[in-house]
């Protein structure tokens, strides 16, 4: 028996298709992160590649080399820098204007297998995996790169997901294999006095983020597939339990969750799901309720590894292990492959400038 | 192979009679897909192999029953990790020692069921000494806390029992506290890391057959359902004891 409810709402997003496609590369990689600012969308592969694409054409615009092991994240910060962390120890700042790194952040001989950048882009906390018997916890300061705090206790395996709080720059929260979820407040480095609460899933935590209209609740997905909600002292909130058990075998095939994602005008909580052939599934989280959204369809062939997705711009780029990048939207799809189509779709603000003939 | 066609036909028959009582035919469809490639029957030869060579050479200890799962067509650095943890229907732990940090209902909740317990006011005593909080960490396999005094847990000891992968899990008054406790000793953890070999601990050696697979049979499903190509991303199936030699499944 299913912990919640299943049921359909059509009516909560626009529909989106299939509106284009490509391949990050033809070596069989699989596309680990998906994310844009912008003017692009930006792309990070298992051959330790990074690409900046053209959102509406998906033209590659640069393909950024640098890391020499397993990329854990990209993030983009601003209009013109990335950050990209590595299973190498690296943390690299770049400048998109040149395609340059333009500082190192070294967490080595710890990996960082998940980073965030606080809201006023002061400190980068890096985590790793477990090494020599430390998962290490590590805040660097974004000006001078130093160490500012390596904290090693929190953790007892390796470090999956770190989120900063959206406007509190001293407050985050670090997920582990461990099951923890712990919640500091860094104003002063004191791993003895900055844990303000600890969720304790029980399993091995895959991602986990704040939500909420003032960032006041906290989604917990693990990596036996279970969802639970829970509020900034840890109380649970709603407990899903198997999100697969959504599954409605010949209509919605729900394998694994991919991420969550908020949606502040509307308030609400959407869960991005897949499933083993790489149809993505859009639900809407409610307490104790699943609603499906949309199920997109024949655009992956593989698991799907990351959204980015901002509903409010009715506007998704999903990549996989089938190497295939894919822009899903409401737009109609362009007139040909080479999307010579009317640019009439994406957001303008997704769109690259064009040169006024005025 | 006769075998595999009765329990085929037992599944079946249990799947009829649970549509008759009225679950949906799709789940129950759904569940025959995959069909799991490991009969009852064989997982109870396999054990009774398995009690055999232990009872040739017996322990001076309560042998641990270990699950090992050897993958192919799966790449530990590029999929998706393989991490959780499993309630198994016969507690394969049964002598994990559990404490409960409790408020005042749950001590004396606790002492009646003779279980172990430290309420508040004790931890307060340890003044956040970390040699002392260690102490506690390594005297007790697991703990459980209180609603209200697990929030109180990051003030009252730091980061003492995570270190030691025993943060406690959380119980409410509405929690039954020997239930609970048992719950805690059904739990196993898995885990695959870099190589294509995942072993998962299912019970110990004083369990009865039938106790044993049926967590055998439990652990398997439910890992095969997490991997992405289901029983094509299983290259073999071995049970183990802790000191015995390793007996194929699959």
């Amino acid at each position: 028996m299913a912990q919640f409810q299943l049921s359909q709402a059509n009516d909560l997003l626009v529909p989106m298709h299939l509106y284009k496609s490509t391949h990050f590369a033809l070596d069989n990689s699989y596309i680990y992160d998906v994310t844009a600012n912008s003017s692009h969308v930006i792309v990070s592969a298992s051959n330790n590649q990074i690409k900046l694409y053209n959102p509406e054409t998906l033209s590659i615009a640069n393909t950024l080399v640098y890391h020499n092991e397993k990329i854990t994240k990209i993030k983009p910060v601003g209009e013109h820098e990335l950050f990209s962390a590595s299973l190498d120890g690296q943390i690299a700042r770049w400048d998109l204007r040149t395609n340059n790194v333009v500082q190192q952040f070294k967490a080595a001989p710890s990996s960082v297998s998940a980073f965030d950048i606080n809201c006023n882009g002061t400190v980068i906390a890096a985590g790793s995996e477990l090494e020599a018997h430390d998962a290490k916890l590590m805040f660097l300061d974004t000006r001078t790169s130093q160490m500012l705090a390596s904290f090693d206790e929190s953790h007892s395996d390796d470090i999956t997901e770190i989120n900063y709080h959206p406007t509190i720059p001293h407050q985050l929260i670090s997920a582990s294999t461990d099951g923890l979820i712990c919640q500091f407040d860094t104003s002063t480095y004191d791993e003895e006095e900055n844990i303000i609460a600890v969720i304790n899933s029980g399993s091995s935590v895959n991602k986990a983020g704040y939500f909420g209209p003032s960032a006041e609740y906290i989604y917990c997905l693990t990596h036996i597939e279970t969802l639970s909600l829970h509020n900034l002292e840890g109380d649970v909130v709603s407990n899903f339990g198997d999100i697969r058990q959504a599954t409605q075998p010949g209509q919605l095939q729900v394998d694994y969750a991919v991420d969550c994602r908020y949606e502040p005008v509307a308030q609400r909580l959407y869960m991005l799901t897949g499933s083993n052939s790489g149809d993505i599934n859009v639900m809407h989280v409610n307490i104790g309720q699943l609603q499906l959204c949309q199920s997109l369809k024949g655009g992956h062939t593989e698991v799907i590894r990351s959204i980015h997705w901002n509903p409010q711009d009715n506007v998704m780029f999903s990549g996989g292990e089938d190497a295939k990048l894919c822009t899903w939207s409401n737009a109609p799809p362009p007139a040909d492959a080479t999307g010579n189509g009317v640019v009439r779709g994406l957001p303008s603000r997704m769109q690259t400038k064009r040169h006024s003939p005025y | 192979m006769s075998s595999t066609e009765t329990s085929s036909d037992r599944e079946l028959l249990r799947c009829a009679l649970r549509i008759l009582n009225g679950d949906d035919p799709f789940m129950e469809l759904s569940r025959l897909t995959i069909q799991s490639k490991v009969s009852v029957s064989a997982v109870r030869d396999t054990v009774k192999a398995l009690r055999t060579g232990s009872e040739e050479k017996p322990r001076n200890f309560v042998e641990t029953v270990e699950l090992q799962i050897g993958l192919k067509n799966y790449d530990p650095q590029r999929d998706k990790r393989f991490s959780g943890t499993i309630k198994l229907p016969n507690i394969p732990r049964p002598n994990m020692s559990v404490c409960v940090l409790g408020d005042a209902f749950h001590c004396d909740q606790a002492k009646a069921a003779g279980m172990e317990f430290q309420s508040v006011e004790d931890l307060k005593k340890l003044n956040k000494n970390k040699k002392l909080i260690k102490k506690l960490a390594k005297k007790y396999d697991a703990f459980l806390a209180s609603e209200a005094l697990i929030k109180q847990i990051p003030r009252l000891l730091g980061p003492g029992l995570h270190k030691a992968g025993k943060f406690p899990t959380p119980i409410s008054h509405a929690d039954e506290i020997t239930a609970k406790a048992d719950e805690l000793r059904s739990m196993v953890k898995f885990q695959l890391k870099k190589v294509l070999c995942l072993g998962c601990a299912i019970g110990n050696i004083k369990m009865t057959d039938e106790q044993l697979v049926g967590n055998i049979m439990l652990a398997i499903n439910f890992l095969v359902s997490l991997l992405k190509k289901n029983w094509q991303n299983v290259k073999s199936l071995y049970l183990k004891t802790s000191m015995g030699k390793p007996e194929r499944l699959y």
